[in-house]
Order: C-alpha cells, then sequence, then structure tokens
C-alpha cells in the first residue's frame, strides 16, 4: 500500500471525564504518540465528543489540513459513527477514520495499573495508526430504498407503528400470526391508570387501522423466513390457513408476488420491519404456589377474563364461594438463584414485569368493589405503582387489602392439602410469622419474551436482558435494533404498559418513517470484496456465508467467479479464511492491515 | 393543511433536556425547521448536570453533550438558551404566534471564543447553586461549564459589580454591560412542550428543613459525583470530610399529599441505588445504608441492578424515618421505624444524609397563564389521550414531551420526545385534528 498517502494524521485522547484519565496517563499518551513519524499532531482533552471536543477535530483539520483522524476513548458502539461524521464534515473521508476504545478495554479493566494501562493505550493506538495507513479511500454503497415499511406483530404496539407510518403517506404491512388484531390487550378489562375500557380502546386502534388505505393486514400470518439489509428486506410469509379473513371489521390483503405460490406463501419486500410481537405470560410451575395442585390457585390474567362478564352477587370460582382471597406477587419475576423453583433448563428471571404490581391492585380494588365483603391478602416484595399509579395502593390501602410484606429469600408457603393455606413471614410486623386460610392465591404471573420466533435468528437479532430482544443502546437508542432499518416496539423490547407500548411503538414508526422518505440508503463499504484476477468460481465460499451475500456466477470463456451482493454482506468475514486462492478480502481488515497492526501493537513502548 | 409558507419555523419547543432534544433532532431529521428554547445559559437540562446514569454507569457527559451537539449544530434547528416563553397568539390556520422574550447574556454570542478569560479576571466568587446546586463555585462571569452548550460566557448581573475587569480582559470586546432584553416574535406551526422537572423544593421540617448542613439532595449528590465537578471525591459540607457512613433517606419528597407530591416519583430509588454504587468506588470503606419502604427498580435491567447494590454491600433498610437531627459534630441522627426481624423504633447516625427527593414539574401556573394546557390531578401537563396517543395536551398543536407530564428516567424521557416528533409532523401535514378533540378517558380518578 501506499505510505505516502498519509500526509497528516490528526490523534486524539479523550479522558472521558476522568473515566479513562483516572487510570490512563492521557497526556503521556497523546505525548508519545506525537512521536510516532505517521502523526502530526496528538492531543488529549477531557470530553472529545462534546461539542468542544467535536470542533478542536474539525478545526485542526481545517487549520493543518490533517488527512486522517484518530479518536481514542470510548467503545465504537457508542461514537465511531459521531467522530466519523465529524471528520466527513470537515471534508475527510470518513471511512478513512479509526476509532481506538481505551475505556471499555483498557481504562476500566486495567484500573489498578497506571503505567501498564498507559503503555496498552499506546500500543492500540500504534495498531490503529499502522491501519490508518492502509486504508483505501472507499465511499459509502448506496442502495435504492423501498420505501414500504413491515410491522411485525398485531397488538396495540403493532397497530400503533403501522398507523403511524401509514399516516406518513408510507405503505405499511401489518403481519399478525394470529386470527385477530389486538394481542394480549384483549384479555384486559380496563387499562390502569385511566381505566379506559380494554376493548373499545382496540376496536378504536383497529377502526383506524382499517380505514387507512396504506395499511396491509395479514392475519394468520407467520414470518418465516428473512433476508436482505436495510432498504431492501424480503419476507417470507407463511399463513396458517389460506382462507383470509375477511370480516366487516377485518380486512385483508393479498399482496402476491409470485402466482405459482399464491396458495400460501408471499413475499414481501420492504425497506425497514418493525418488530412488535409482544410478550407471554409465565406459567407456573406444577405445584409452585400449589399452582396445578388445587383449583383455587389461578393466575392474574385468569382472574381480569374471569371477573370481565362476571354478574354473579357473591364470587364463585370453580364452584367454589370466594370470601378470601390471596394475591401474590413477583411470581415467575425477580427470582433469586436456589430460592425460587426454576423449570428445567429454564434461566433465571431476575428482572421486574412492571406492570404486575398495579394490575394487581387494580383487581384488588376491583374485587373490593364488585364483593365489598371479600377479605384480600396482598403479599408482595415491594409495592411497585411507580408514577400517577400509586393512587391504586392508595386506595388498596383505603379499602382495608391486608398487606403483607414477605422477605426477599422467603418465599410464602402454600399448603394444599384440605383447606388452601398461606404461610408467610410478615416484616411489616417484625418477623411475626402469619398462616392464613383462604379460598383463593391469585398469582401476579410474570411478562416473559415469546419463545424465540425464527425471525430473531434469521434477521441477526439479539436477545438480551431476560430473553427480551436487545436494543441498540439502552439508553439512548432504546427502540433501535442493533441492524440498520429494524426497529423494536413495545413489549418485545421489555416490560411495559400500554401507554408505554405505544410511546415506544410511535418512536419506532418516526425513526422508520425518516428512513422510508428516503430513496437512496447508503450503506458501509466495509465489505468483504473478491479479487478477480484470482478467484476461479470454485465456490468453497459459499457455504461460509450464513447471509447468501456470495453468488458463483459464469463469466467468458466459460469460467465461474464469485460475486458478492454489497446490501447483503454484514462484514462477518466468514468468506475470507474459506478461500484456498486468499482471492477474497475485508475492506479495511485486510489480512496484511491486520498484521500490521500487529506488528505495531508489539513494539516496545520507552514511557 | 398548516400553510408552511408562512411560517417562521414549523415548530417551537420549550426546554431543552434530554427529552426535547431528543424531539428537535427527530423532527430536525425529518425535514422540519425546529426553534429550540432553554431559559438557561446552556442546553442538556437535568441530564447534563448526572455524574453516571443507571443501569449502564455510562458517563452522563458522554451520552448527553453528543446529543446536544447533534441538536445544536443540526442544519435544521436553531437553539437561543436564556430564552423564555412568554405568551402566543393562535390563528384561525392551526398556527401560533409565539412570544419569547431573550434575556440579556450580555456577552455578545458571535464575538466570544468561550476563552474564559473573563472569568479568570472577574472578582466574584460565589456558590453556584445552578448547574453545581450549591456544590461548587462561580465566578460572575464565565462559560457557565466545561460541557456547556452554547461555550460562550454569560454574565450574572445580579451579582456583578461592574468593575469592568473582564471585559478589559476580553480580547475580542465581547462583553456589553448595556445589552438589552429582547422580546422576540415567530409564526409557528406547532409548540411543544419540553420543560422537564425539578427536585421537590420542599425539604420537610422533620428532615431540618434545609437548615441541617450534612443533609443534602439527591442532586447535590451527583454533583459531588460528578466527574466535571469542583470537588475532587466525596466530602460534607459541614467540614469537608470523608463521610464515612452515609444514609439515603427514600421518598423524601415523594408519596406524601401533605407536601402536594401524592404520587410516586419513579426515578429516585434507581439513583440513590446507582449513587450507593458510585460512592462503594469513591470511597470504598463508606457505608450506605438505603432506608425505604419499596424499592421501587421496575425498568428493564434496573432489578439486576439493585441485585448488584446488593451484593457490594450496600445495606437496603425497609422502615421509614421520622425524624432528622443534627449532632454536636455535625452529623446526622436518624429516628427510624425499622421494619423486618429485630425491627422497631431505632436511632441511628451517619455522617452524611443524602434526601431522594421527587420530581415535580417545571411548568408552573405562571406559565399555564402564558400557554393555557390543562394540568393532571399531580400538576403535570394533561394528555387527553394518555395511552392510545401519549404527548397531545389539552390545546390543539401543543404537545408535550419528557418529565412535563410526569416522572421518567432518561429512556422513558427519549421515547417520549421521539414518539412525539411523529406527531407534530401529522399535525402539521393537518391531519392530527381529530384526536385532539377526542379526550381518551373522561373521568380522572
Ligand atoms: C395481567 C396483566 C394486566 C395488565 N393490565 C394493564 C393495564 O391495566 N393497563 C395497561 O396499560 N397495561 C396493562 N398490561 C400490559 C399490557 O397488556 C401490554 O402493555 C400490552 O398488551 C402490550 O402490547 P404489545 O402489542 O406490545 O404486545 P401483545 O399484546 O403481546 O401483542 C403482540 C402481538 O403480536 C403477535 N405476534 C407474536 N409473535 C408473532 C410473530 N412471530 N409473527 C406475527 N405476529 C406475532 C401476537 O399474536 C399479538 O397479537 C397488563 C398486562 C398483564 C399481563
Ligand atoms: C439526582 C438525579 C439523578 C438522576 N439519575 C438518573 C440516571 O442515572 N438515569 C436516568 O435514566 N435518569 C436519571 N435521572 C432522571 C433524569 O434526570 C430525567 O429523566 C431527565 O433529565 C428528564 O429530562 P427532561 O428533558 O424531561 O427534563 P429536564 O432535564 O428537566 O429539562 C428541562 C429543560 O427545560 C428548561 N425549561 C424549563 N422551563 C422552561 C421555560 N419556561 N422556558 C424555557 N425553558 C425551560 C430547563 O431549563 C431544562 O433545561 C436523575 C434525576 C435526578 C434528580
Ligand atoms: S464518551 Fe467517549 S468520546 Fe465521549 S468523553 Fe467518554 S470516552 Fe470521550
Ligand atoms: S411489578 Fe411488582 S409484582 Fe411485578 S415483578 Fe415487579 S415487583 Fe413483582
Amino acid at each position: 500500500m501506499n505510505d505516502k498517502k498519509l500526509e497528516k494524521l490528526g490523534v486524539y485522547v479523550c479522558h472521558c471525564g476522568g473515566n479513562i484519565s483516572d487510570y490512563v496517563n492521557t497526556s503521556k499518551v497523546a505525548e508519545v504518540i506525537q512521536q510516532e513519524p505517521e502523526v502530526h499532531m496528538a492531543k488529549d482533552f477531557i470530553f472529545m465528543c462534546s461539542d468542544a471536543g467535536q470542533k478542536m477535530i474539525a478545526e485542526d483539520i481545517k487549520a493543518n489540513d490533517l488527512t486522517h483522524v484518530i479518536v481514542a476513548s470510548c467503545s465504537p458502539r457508542l461514537h465511531h459513527m459521531t467522530f466519523q461524521k465529524v471528520v466527513s464534515e470537515a471534508g475527510i473521508n470518513p471511512f478513512t477514520y479509526r476509532h481506538v476504545n481505551i475505556r471499555e478495554q483498557v481504562s476500566w479493566v486495567t484500573s489498578h495499573d497506571e503505567p501498564a494501562a498507559t503503555e496498552k493505550a499506546i500500543r492500540l493506538i500504534r495498531g490503529a495508526i499502522s491501519a490508518v495507513v492502509r486504508l483505501q479511500e472507499l465511499a459509502a454503497i448506496e442502495k435504492q430504498m423501498i420505501q414500504v415499511g413491515a410491522v411485525i406483530g398485531g397488538g396495540v404496539s403493532g397497530m400503533t407503528a403501522a398507523l403511524d407510518i401509514a399516516n406518513q403517506g408510507l405503505p405499511v404491512h401489518l403481519i399478525e400470526s394470529s386470527p385477530v388484531l389486538g394481542g394480549r390487550t384483549l384479555d384486559l378489562d380496563k387499562l390502569y391508570p385511566y381505566e379506559i375500557p380494554a376493548d373499545k380502546f382496540v376496536q378504536n386502534l383497529i377502526k383506524k387501522i382499517n380505514s387507512n388505505e396504506n395499511i396491509y393486514i395479514h392475519l394468520n400470518t407467520e414470518v418465516v423466513d428473512t433476508a436482505g439489509t436495510i432498504g431492501d428486506f424480503t419476507l417470507k410469509l407463511k399463513r396458517a390457513d389460506n382462507k383470509l379473513v375477511n370480516t366487516e371489521e377485518m380486512q385483508s390483503f393479498e399482496i402476491i408476488e409470485n402466482e405459482s405460490d399464491a396458495i400460501n406463501v408471499d413475499e414481501l419486500h420492504v425497506g425497514t420491519i418493525t418488530i412488535a410481537t409482544g410478550f407471554d405470560t409465565y406459567v407456573p410451575l406444577d405445584g409452585e404456589y400449589g399452582y396445578g395442585k388445587s383449583k383455587q390457585v389461578i393466575t392474574l390474567p385468569d382472574l381480569i377474563m374471569h371477573l370481565n362478564s362476571y354478574k354473579k352477587k357473591r364470587l364463585e370460582i370453580n364452584g367454589k364461594i370466594i370470601n378470601k382471597v390471596a394475591m401474590i406477587h413477583c411470581v415467575g419475576s425477580r427470582q433469586i438463584e436456589d430460592v425460587h423453583p426454576l423449570r428445567e433448563g429454564a434461566t433465571l428471571n431476575n428482572g421486574c414485569s412492571r406492570t404486575c404490581c398495579t394490575a394487581t391492585l387494580q383487581q384488588a380494588n376491583r374485587l373490593k368493589d364488585m364483593f365489598p365483603d371479600i377479605d384480600i391478602y396482598d403479599l408482595y416484595r415491594d409495592i411497585r405503582t411507580y408514577g400517577e399509579k400509586e393512587v391504586y395502593y392508595k386506595k388498596a390501602s383505603e379499602n382495608n387489602v391486608i398487606f403483607i410484606k414477605y422477605p426477599d429469600e422467603e418465599i410464602p408457603q402454600v399448603d394444599t392439602n384440605g383447606s388452601l393455606k398461606i404461610r408467610t413471614v410478615d416484616e411489616l410486623t417484625y418477623g411475626l410469622e402469619v398462616e392464613v386460610e383462604v379460598d383463593l392465591i391469585v398469582l401476579a404471573v410474570a411478562m416473559i419474551p415469546r419463545a424465540k420466533p425464527r425471525l430473531i435468528e434469521t434477521l441477526s437479532l439479539a436477545t438480551g436482558v431476560n430473553g427480551f430482544l436487545q436494543e441498540a443502546h439502552v439508553k439512548l437508542q432504546p427502540v433501535e435494533s442493533p441492524v440498520d432499518g429494524i426497529f423494536y416496539a413495545g413489549t418485545a423490547q421489555g416490560p411495559k404498559d400500554v401507554r408505554e407500548s405505544t410511546m415506544s411503538a410511535s418512536a419506532t414508526s418516526v425513526k422508520a418513517s425518516t428512513l422510508l422518505k428516503k430513496e437512496i440508503v447508503e450503506l458501509s463499504p466495509y465489505i468483504a470484496e473478491v479479487n478477480t484476477e484470482i478467484c476461479d468460481g470454485n465456490g468453497d465460499c459459499i457455504t461460509q456465508c450464513e447471509y447468501n451475500a456470495i453468488s458463483i456466477v459464469p463469466i467468458d470463456d466459460g469460467k465461474k467467479q464469485a460475486i458478492i451482493t454489497p446490501a447483503l454482506c454484514v462484514s462477518c468475514g466468514a468468506c475470507v479464511p474459506a478461500c484456498k486462492k486468499n482471492a477474497i478480502k475485508l475492506n479495511g481488515y485486510e489480512i496484511t492491515t491486520i498484521l500490521a497492526e500487529v506488528k505495531a501493537m508489539v513494539k516496545e513502548v520507552i514511557l | 393543511m398548516i400553510n408552511n409558507e408562512k411560517l417562521d419555523y414549523d415548530a417551537l419547543i420549550i426546554g431543552a433536556g434530554i427529552a426535547g432534544i431528543q424531539t428537535a433532532v427527530d423532527l430536525g431529521n425529518m425535514g422540519l425547521k425546529v426553534l429550540m428554547i432553554d431559559k438557561q445559559s446552556s442546553i442538556g437540562g437535568t441530564m447534563i448536570q448526572l455524574s453516571k446514569v443507571f443501569p449502564t454507569l455510562d458517563c452522563a457527559s458522554c451520552i448527553t453533550t453528543p446529543k446536544m451537539s447533534a441538536a445544536f449544530n443540526h442544519a435544521n434547528v436553531t437553539t437561543k438558551t436564556l430564552a423564555e416563553f412568554s405568551g402566543f397568539t393562535e390563528f384561525s390556520d392551526d398556527t401560533f404566534e409565539v412570544e419569547i422574550k431573550q434575556k440579556s447574556r450580555y456577552v455578545d454570542i458571535g464575538a466570544c471564543t468561550g476563552c474564559n478569560e473573563c472569568a479568570d479576571a472577574c472578582p466574584v466568587i460565589m456558590l453556584d447553586d445552578g448547574y453545581d446546586e450549591g456544590m461548587g463555585y462561580k465566578k460572575a462571569i464565565g462559560v457557565p461549564f466545561a460541557t456547556a452548550l452554547p461555550q460562550k460566557a454569560v454574565l450574572d448581573i445580579d451579582n456583578c459589580i461592574l468593575c469592568g475587569r473582564c471585559a478589559n480582559a476580553c480580547s475580542t470586546s465581547a462583553i456589553h454591560f448595556e445589552m438589552k432584553d429582547e422580546l422576540l416574535k415567530y409564526r409557528v406551526g406547532a409548540i411543544v412542550i419540553a420543560t422537564g422537572f425539578h427536585e421537590t423544593q420542599i425539604i420537610k421540617e422533620r428532615f431540618g428543613g434545609g437548615r441541617i448542613k450534612n443533609v443534602i439532595t439527591g442532586k447535590q449528590m451527583e454533583r459531588l459525583l460528578a466527574p466535571t465537578g469542583l470537588s475532587q471525591g466525596i466530602f460534607r459540607p459541614s467540614d469537608s470530610k470523608i463521610p464515612w457512613s452515609i444514609a439515603y433517606v427514600q421518598c423524601a419528597g415523594s408519596r406524601d399529599a401533605s407536601i402536594g407530591v401524592p404520587y410516586c416519583s419513579s426515578i429516585c430509588c434507581m439513583f440513590a441505588i446507582k449513587q450507593a454504587i458510585l460512592l462503594s468506588a469513591a470511597a470504598p470503606l463508606a457505608d450506605i445504608t438505603i432506608y425505604n419502604m419499596d424499592i421501587r427498580a421496575f425498568g428493564k435491567g434496573y432489578d439486576e441492578f439493585y441485585e448488584t447494590a446488593r451484593n457490594m454491600g450496600i445495606n437496603f433498610v425497609k422502615g421509614k424515618v421520622a425524624l432528622i437531627e443534627e449532632t454536636e459534630t455535625g452529623s446526622t441522627k436518624l429516628h427510624v421505624e425499622v421494619f423486618g426481624e429485630d425491627g422497631g423504633k431505632q436511632e441511628i447516625e451517619h455522617d452524611l444524609t443524602v434526601l431522594s427527593m421527587g420530581v415535580v414539574p417545571q411548568w408552573d401556573a405562571l406559565m399555564s397563564k402564558k400557554l393555557p394546557v390543562s394540568l393532571n390531578v399531580d400538576r403535570f401537563v394533561k394528555e387527553i389521550r394518555f395511552s392510545s396517543e401519549p404527548g397531545l395536551t389539552t390545546i390543539p398543536g401543543v404537545f408535550a414531551v419528557g418529565t412535563s407530564t410526569g416522572p421518567k428516567d432518561i429512556v422513558d424521557s427519549i421515547i417520549s420526545g421521539s414518539s412525539v416528533a411523529g406527531k407534530v409532523a401529522l399535525w402539521l401535514k393537518g391531519e392530527l385534528r381529530d384526536s385532539f378533540l377526542v379526550e381518551e378517558f373522561p373521568v380522572v380518578m
């Protein structure tokens, strides 16, 4: 490669307000790096990502005609793009920018030995310098945007997401695996905190959806396979029955790409995907709090549904008159190892389900309203009626619901032999042991992720905390997936109530429709590239590529050659070692570059 | 359809905390022209004051400053600081003429380079009760803080002694003592309220009424912990000693109708846990006790964060703090009703006590006079379509985001900011009128 192209390199070392500089001698790093022959200037600064830091880089580029920039700071996941944008706006090709992680990879892990951490930071930056020297002037790959959206899941989140995209004037497909729209909200009674009737709420949304010409509804439909990237995703749909639901309330539109497959497989081409597949409720283990052992132990959703059409003056469940009810919080949530029973092969759910405290107290109050003489014991660990939902707690206290706070590590014991009994320790009475006989036990079951649909894998998405979909950045990009063009709406990302679900759904649609309105999408040029002079088309690479990005095409003289579809390549690099002739390279990460980086890193550091 | 040609800006955003910033960036990305104002001298709101954020422990500056910068430098976003909303006129074509009071900075923003020579020259040193929450000092003139945006000096005329030293020190002659406030008027298509929150302002009498030196608030502790704070390390205000025993009193300004805050503030359990974790690192030998009735760690990954804190040895005591007294040595004596085994009434001493104050809206009665949106029972801006279309207020064309509508953490504030950007875009297309006219819940509980 041509070393001379690297005329002027600027290196910036970030303190991260102490996050780095408390453990790494950042000024020393800048000083040593300044000595490197390729480096024109090296500086350190308190927050490189701040406006002042960004301006400093931009001004240096202009004043010193810098041609290349390296920033050594936090993880590239956080700020690679930030600085790429800065250099690009200052006139440097953004794909010649390199980011070095001296926070997660240095200061946070080498926090006990400043000289060692400082040395490590220097080595990593030297590696980057040697890579930058070798970088080609790549340009973003441009691709046509298919200006159609897709939303998978037709609960309140999916419906809201689809409506918001459609209202922006964009066509959108709404794909729901069950025969009806509405999801789990259909099973509820009134929605806290303002007691809106759930059925009306859902009907209202469905009405809007049906009258919107931009929305194409696919009911009874599952996505069985996916391919593609932002701007051009392919979704293969399969309908459970090939009869289309077409009642007055719910229409379905048939989108058929390929006539011969018209029976039950359709293919959609869309620019963005919103995943709104919702949640499941935890099913207690056999015998967990007596569940399955006694018919008088039911779940909270069971109770809600039972009461929904209930007309009698006294509460009767499974043939028994109910005078005393116990409600147990956190069933299947906030699990502690060796305290809570686990299903075989299941992982511990140590998260809180967010909605069940309020939903439980809402039902407690409802029971008291419907059957004033009923006694209710509420067994909890912490009551989490956050925000305005505190009124449910207050009202339950006024309703004389008896609160029993059980210790985190000592769960209540249920005895189903003979009469139904609960034994527990109550912290509110300074650790008194209490035993109560009840007629009904209601378990506030957890919100858990749905069994991982295939599309999560085919789209290369990940699950994170307790199995819910993992967002791009927990704080800053809560509705974005790590894959460009894919978004998460509602409870598929984590427990939420209806308001929080619709809010997140609307947020996804802002992102999706902003993208869909663009005609061209720009893709990263850091992808695999075939050297056509060496490639003989033998195809060893094809089987290695999980993303179907490689195809073998015939060329002149009956020869063959591998071709990479840029939009499908995710730069995983799996094809590179598969080629015995070394005909494939990964742009920006060529073998020669990596070797040079290693060489530069092992060079001696003199502090 | 709103006639965009008549408009100076498509939307006005009042308040440039994280929620307002998010709305501005999303609207800007949609190609809409935004005017974002904040009454303070820098944008960033509360988030830029924080140390690190739960549950990721990202440094707050690291994740706030790029967002601030993205909004501030966005081609479609115009930012004005020291700017307050002061009134509006509504037109029949669904547009508004808004009045904004541009307070004088006494510094020419075009000329100021942010070199801060003025602050070095200024002889007036005073407590910084804004950004530093009284935990640091500032001069009567200077760039507000290291990560402020814009990076421009501001003169505090109330504390300035008009000695003129700053003006002499300024190499670009940017300082003008005679600068006047201005009234600006713009025609906009929509208004977004993003005025956020502040901590509950009344410190209860039984917690010392604000008179005990070593009883501080959550926000003050943030400033002690922040890398951008003046202090290096943790000290207690009375004698600058390292506190070896620190107490947190939860719900100190919430869940109490008698102080007008009956609701739960949603974030204070989490920030107390976060601060306790950070304190364990800053003062490893310190004992930290969090007195609480319920720990409300309800967000994604939050209970796990709580568990981490417990595993680190932070004490969580179920109990009610009835009274706080100052001891002779300046320490704090807590009278607590402790629950659980061996519970009962106890008196426990701590070197320093932090009150986890609540979240109350900054949008007050005065603001409601200038823009008469209805408020809910908790005095936050009321959303007429709370569950289906969050963010719509009782005035068509006026929206609300972030903590102006209720307590929220950063993630929820960001989600709310983004979601409302979409609603604003629809309104500007003339499509949301019906939603504004139908209230979702007729009865307020
Ligand atoms: C007991 C209980 C009480 C509650 N009470 C309240 C309350 O009073 N107030 C309130 O605000 N919230 C309440 N909630 C929360 C509320 O139920 C949720 O916020 C809401 O249902 C979330 O909607 P969603 O669209 O995200 O998910 P869901 O309702 O789960 O909808 C997801 C949809 O996606 C479909 N789907 C799933 N997988 C696929 C796939 N692979 N392909 C296509 N489609 C798929 C499903 O069939 C479903 O229709 C309560 C929750 C519980 C458990
Ligand atoms: C001690 C403490 C610690 C916290 N720690 C965390 C944490 O670790 N993680 C987390 O997720 N959350 C945390 N939070 C919560 C977080 O601060 C809020 O979620 C977030 O700041 C809310 O942003 P906002 O934009 O709604 O409001 P704000 O940040 O309050 O911004 C509102 C802005 O509006 C401006 N404004 C107000 N009125 C007017 C007016 N009339 N005219 C013009 N401008 C006006 C204000 O000057 C301000 O800049 C913490 C809160 C506290 C108090
Ligand atoms: S986030 Fe990254 S760039 Fe910003 S201050 Fe921290 S380390 Fe530096
Ligand atoms: S919301 Fe309440 S019941 Fe549900 S998991 Fe959290 S603490 Fe337990």
